[in-house]
């Protein structure tokens, strides 16, 4: 290999994952050029660092944990045919569920708003109109009931 | 994470032999993957038990001769990640808030002596801190490569994406990884 390899090669070459050939190329690459062999030995120490702390951080299963897997495991179910049957038609009717639930929500709240909407307030008392009425009307002078003054009698019999 | 539903069928003893032999095998590695990969071990524990619940349930999937271990670690992975999607960004706002080092849960797993201990920690925090910056994506696939040790093509596997994506994941994260050591590194000498 003529030209430097790339750092992507490199991690590659570090990670054992090049193919026999690539391989043997960049190694070779290595014993004749001392800027590689450093970046590779860069990549390496970031490997071992990596591994070290795997080590560190490395812990047991904590027993309550075991036997808290082991309870659940009792307690769950097992991946029967009927098991699976149920799930799959839960899952598939959820959908419908869901836009059914929708639609009687819409309706409630479309009828609710109708029954606010149609049936207003009434903004005065309407009652007074009439006592209104009923006291213009006894007294205004030119109303059927109303008694005609005797300078009008005349015009009245004509 | 999911809780428990209520029996349908008994747990054959097949079934629990089989769970109870997962976890005296594989336990201990697949607490210490989740505990890598969420930093916690509050979310580590959930993780665990869910993973091998789903293992339990799917028990009948798994072919024997090919690797536990691989197989669990993807249950765990696809768990983490659906766990972030569903709550995205509750694992970021776990990291410790004055860049202190985390203290993992559980158990050691030798009785160290306390100089060697705080000399592993030591040398490890900086890692610890430039991992939990990583993204999960990248820290799942520096963990399976430079910890698990396991190959490109397993890592694919594991995590569900192809080769090219994990070398460029990986190769990403190290060069972030690198940088954020040495500036760790470097603040803690100074």
């Amino acid at each position: 290999m003529s030209d430097h390899p790339t750092p992507e090669l490199i991690d590659d070459y570090v990670h054992r994952a090049l193919a026999p050939d690539a391989d043997a190329a960049v190694h070779a690459h290595f014993e004749e050029c001392s800027y590689c062999a450093a970046l590779r030995d860069d990549e390496r120490r970031l490997t071992d660092l990596l591994r070290s702390y795997g080590e560190a951080s490395e812990r047991e299963l904590p027993a309550a944990l075991r036997a808290s897997i082991l309870d659940a495991c009792t307690a769950s179910p097992t991946a029967g045919p009927l098991a699976r049957l149920t799930e799959t038609l839960t899952a598939a009717l959820r959908p419908l569920i869901a836009v059914a639930v929708a639609a009687a929500l819409a309706v409630a709240f479309y009828t609710g708003m109708h029954a606010v909407t149609v049936r207003p307030q009434p903004r005065f008392e309407a009652s007074s109109l009439f006592a209104d009425h009923a006291m213009i009307s006894g007294t205004a002078p030119f109303s059927d009931g109303a008694v005609v003054p005797a300078a009008l009698a005349d015009d009245v019999d004509q | 994470m999911g809780t428990p539903r209520k029996p349908m069928e008994p747990v054959t003893p097949e079934q629990r032999a089989f769970i109870e032999s997962a976890l005296d095998r594989y336990g201990k590695a697949t607490y210490s993957y989740a505990l890598r990969l969420t930093r916690n071990e509050a979310d580590a524990w959930d993780l665990t038990q869910e993973a091998f619940l789903r293992a339990m349930r799917a028990w009948t999937s798994f072919r024997p001769g090919t690797s536990f271990l691989s197989w669990i670690y993807r249950i765990v992975t696809n768990l983490y990640r659906d766990e972030l999607r569903r709550h995205k960004g509750r694992y970021m706002e776990e990291l410790p808030a004055d860049n202190a080092p985390q203290e993992f849960g559980g158990e050691k797993p030798l009785a160290t002596d306390p100089i060697g201990r705080y000399m592993e920690e030591q040398l490890s925090a900086p890692v610890e801190r430039a991992l939990a910056q990583l993204s999960p994506d990248q820290r799942a696939v520096v963990i399976l490569a430079d910890i698990e040790e396991y190959s490109y093509q397993e890592i694919a596997e594991i995590v569900g994406c192809s080769i090219g994506t994990v070398r460029s994941r990986l190769h990403r994260a190290r060069n972030q990884l690198r940088k954020l050591i040495e500036r760790a590194t470097a603040e803690t000498t100074s």
